[in-house]
């Protein structure tokens, strides 16, 4: 059971898929399902005894394709419409343990290299919209399974908050021809305080108004719209800056720390997109050493994130982090 | 405080040349899966 509802309270779409009660929880790392199909073994979610990195899609989706009718009608205030989309399951590697940032950069390299393709190819999709790249990092996120990999959802519509950041960008771009995210990376910059990492072609800074205490951006220097319009060189520094990152994350406190890793990018409906500007938000859910940062009535509710930290004061301890991640 | 970098970043080393190839698997329920692997890529020369 599957179908896109309208929240006519809030203006966006909620999916629901009645078949993802039923997904692998927390299996043993000999039945993991990501792992390699060995001699003998059980057969997992990838036939093959090796493998480089593989995607396919998920057994659990949240999109169909095709999609199901849906199970109830709609009316004119709260329309119903059928969950057509893509959501695919990108395994990072064969090997069962480790994280993204244990990774070896050409790895991430490469899987920079999957990720672009997989925009390309799901957002020619007449029926996609927005491809959306992310990796939830621990069970206090809801990972269900702790072999390394993310996920991509290729949507029939433009997610709601990818969608306000572009209608903010677009506005800025209307008023004063210039995009937005360059003009807030170029503030950053100037004052240099957030700032915990910079390459060849990639920054990354704790942002003025985080929401987290150490919410990250991840961005390419230059204006790039999407994964599709990346070099290889800023492919190379992107993953290089997503390894020297997550590496810190989890020098920060001594203990893997849990995670949200979100692209942001140019949709794929075919419209035109000014204010487009690649951006990778990391949304860490620990506040301090064994403290989680929860999102409760203020900011569930009322949509407003309570920082209890400064971003100033954050981004040194990031810094060193990182440094000691590298190490 | 934070003090600026007065040099520029250290440039990474050049990414390896590495060609995407992938290879298509459907399974019995219809769902696909894509085997991704990396050849090396031969740069050309460009000699007269």
């Amino acid at each position: 059971m599957s179908e896109l509802r309208w929240n006519a309270h809030l203006g966006e779409w909620t999916m629901t898929s009645s078949v993802r009660m039923e997904r692998t929880y927390h299996p043993p790392a000999d039945f993991c399902p990501l792992c390699p199909t060995k001699p003998g073994a059980f057969e997992t979610e990838v036939p093959e005894p090796d493998y480089d990195i593989v995607v396919f899609e998920n057994r659990f989706p949240s999109l169909f394709d095709p999609a199901p009718e849906p199970v109830v009608p709609g009316t004119e205030l709260s329309p119903v419409e059928r969950s057509q989309g893509r959501c695919e399951v990108v395994v990072y590697t064969p090997e069962h343990s480790g994280s993204f940032g244990q990774l070896p950069l050409e790895r991430i390299y490469r899987l920079a290299l999957v990720w672009q393709d997989r925009y390309r190819e799901l957002g020619a999709l007449e029926f996609v919209d927005y491809v959306l790249i992310f990796e939830n990092r621990g069970r206090e996120v809801g990972v269900t399974l702790d072999h390394p990999h993310g996920q991509l959802y290729a949507f029939p519509f433009i997610p709601t908050i990818p969608e306000r950041e572009l209608a903010l960008a677009g506005e800025h771009h209307a008023r004063t021809g210039r995009c937005l995210t360059c003009d807030l990376l170029a503030e950053e910059q100037a004052d240099g305080r957030r700032i915990v990492f910079e390459n060849e072609h990639c920054v990354a800074y704790i942002p003025f108004a985080a929401r987290y205490p150490y919410e990250l951006m991840v961005l390419p220097r230059v204006c790039t719209p999407s994964l599709a319009e990346m070099t290889e060189p800023q492919l190379w520094s992107l993953a290089e800056a997503l390894k020297a990152v997550t590496l810190g994350y989890d020098a920060l406190f001594g203990e893997p720390l849990p995670y949200m890793m979100i692209f942001h990018q140019a949709p794929t409906d075919g419209g035109v997109w000014p204010g487009a500007h690649l951006h990778v938000e990391f949304h860490p859910l620990q506040r301090s050493a064994g403290k989680l940062k929860y999102r409760a009535s203020v900011e569930s509710g009322g949509g407003n994130f309570i920082n209890d930290s400064l971003p100033e004061d954050k981004a040194p301890e990031m810094r060193e982090a990182i440094a000691r991640g590298a190490a | 405080m934070y003090e600026k970098p007065t040099d520029k970043p250290t440039p990474p080393p050049t990414p390896p040349a590495v060609r995407l190839e992938r290879r298509l698997h459907t399974r019995e329920d219809g769902r696909y899966l894509l085997y991704y692997t990396f050849a090396p890529r031969e740069e050309r020369s460009c000699r007269s």
